[in-house]
């Protein structure tokens, strides 16, 4: 699994069903990359809490 | 005035043999041989491509969404009211559980001017194995139609993707480095 993987997967974890739009170029799996998300659904998500979740996977 | 007759094999050279206009609207007949730069074609036909548009996602794109979210436009003006326009659209994908399904799938469609759905895509992945729903599989979607704007003001064609179960990517970079790319054809009626 990649980075970018644990990232949609812990968002998913910890806010189910959410609805984004995300583009990524391959690069840093980062905060830069997560606050980039476009919403389509409403968020309450911080990177902090989804970075923590991603290294549990 | 001098004429010269040239007879069988023999040649002259128009870009600097000649002064004046050559009426070219009679007395020319034959086909210039494809060997000779020519078509080898005695006329034309309906059909021929006027012009060709392109656009090309650069990017990897992911989508939760079951909202259509736009990803592409591409333009197109077409030369006459009476021609059609080929889309094309070749669509590299991802499907992806995202920890969320073992049936992740999505969809991808054009729509045309006036927001009509002019074909649509699915992909398709039920065959996730793995516990814990993270399997991943990637293909290729191709979109074709052939459209009739009936004007001559600028088309827009459009590329939309959504999901329908777990994440959905329409990808472009790295390793399908300009993988997704619409192509435009003005054809003559």
């Amino acid at each position: 699994m990649t980075d970018f993987d644990k990232m949609t997967v812990s968002i998913e974890k910890l806010q189910a069903n959410s609805e984004y739009t995300l583009e990524y170029d391959g690069g840093n799996v980062d905060e830069a990359l997560f606050n980039s998300i476009n919403w389509v659904s409403s968020n309450s998500l911080t990177w902090t809490a989804v970075k923590a979740e991603m290294d549990k996977l | 005035m001098a004429l010269t007759r040239l007879g069988p094999n023999q040649s002259v050279n128009l870009a600097t043999n000649t002064t004046g206009n050559l009426n070219l609207a009679s007395q020319v007949t034959g086909t210039l041989a494809t060997g000779n730069g020519g078509t080898g074609a005695t006329s034309f036909t309906a059909g021929k491509v006027l012009q060709v548009v392109t656009g090309t996602i650069t990017n990897d794109n992911f989508v939760t969404s079951s909202t259509p979210a736009t990803l592409l436009t591409v333009n197109i003006t077409p030369s006459a009211t009476t021609s059609k326009v080929f889309v094309t659209c070749a669509v590299q994908y991802n499907n992806y559980g995202n920890g969320s399904t073992s049936y992740p799938n999505g969809k991808c469609q054009i729509l045309d001017q006036d927001d009509n759905v002019l074909v649509r895509g699915y992909g398709n992945f039920a065959g996730n194995v793995s516990t814990d729903q993270t399997d991943q599989f990637d293909s290729t979607i191709v979109l074709n139609n052939l459209d009739s704007p009936s004007s001559t003001s600028q088309q827009s064609y459009k590329l939309q993707y959504y999901a329908g179960a777990g994440r959905f990517g329409i990808l472009g970079a790295s390793t399908r480095l300009n993988g997704t790319i619409m192509t435009l054809m003005e054809i003559a009626a």
